[in-house]
């Protein structure tokens, strides 16, 4: 099978996903962006500590928690989607083990240069970082 | 012909306070009955569902080289990625 276009314009990026919180009467409902599945329970920190434990009892089952979200990310690249965050591939490999506030500023920061057809590279980052 | 437009002015005061009383419990059964939807960013004491970031990569058929990896974050963010190497590791609380 050939890889199309939009195969290759998804592989230039990685994806960085933020959990969404519903509430319904008293039971909150956890679920990232565009999920066909998602876990609840009576207080937001237990939905979200579910959204948790689900998501690493399918990666360990060998199911693929994310195995939705490619139509998630390739409609975020055409309209963006709440909760999506699309960065440099190279960029978001040198985020995975960086401290949680320097992942987020720098996600952001991506997605937002993206918007505006700047393209935001990890030589890009590390100059901004040698301003700072 | 005074008392008859007090009384006028009294039936008139009366329909008035019915229909905002209508109106009133119209409105409480709507309120009542609205299901509210709050999307909040995770919160600051969100729940440590890991220690660090845990890594699952795989190579999916088709693919030469390359692994996609799916990491979940302590504060519960995900992202997946593209990696030349299996970086597949973490570690729970």
């Amino acid at each position: 099978m050939s890889r199309t276009t939009d195969d290759d314009e998804l592989r230039q990026y990685a994806f960085h996903m933020e959990p969404q919180l519903v509430a319904n009467g008293d039971t909150w409902t956890a679920s990232y962006p565009g999920a066909d599945w998602s876990t609840s329970g009576p207080s937001s920190a237990e939905a979200l500590e579910r959204l948790g434990e689900e998501f690493i009892r399918r990666q360990n089952a060998g199911e693929d928690p994310l195995s939705y979200a490619e139509d998630v990310y390739r409609r975020h690249l055409r309209e963006p989607v709440d909760g999506v965050y699309a960065v440099d591939n190279e960029l978001y490999r040198e985020l995975v083990h960086a401290p949680s506030a320097e992942r987020e500023r720098t996600v952001k920061e991506a997605e937002r240069r993206r918007r505006l057809g700047e393209a935001y590279t990890l030589s890009e980052y590390r100059r901004d970082r040698q301003i700072d | 012909m005074v008392l008859d437009a007090l009384r006028s002015h009294l039936i008139h005061a009366g329909s008035v306070v019915y229909s905002v009383r209508q109106q009133s419990a119209e409105l409480a059964k709507r309120i009542s009955d609205l299901r509210y939807e709050v999307l909040v960013a995770p919160l600051a004491l969100e729940p440590q569902v890991t220690s660090g970031p845990i890594v699952w990569c795989l190579r999916p058929q088709g693919t030469f080289g390359n692994y996609r990896c799916s990491v979940l974050y302590p504060d519960l963010r995900v992202g997946t990625y593209w990696s030349p190497s299996d970086d597949t590791g973490g570690s729970l609380p």
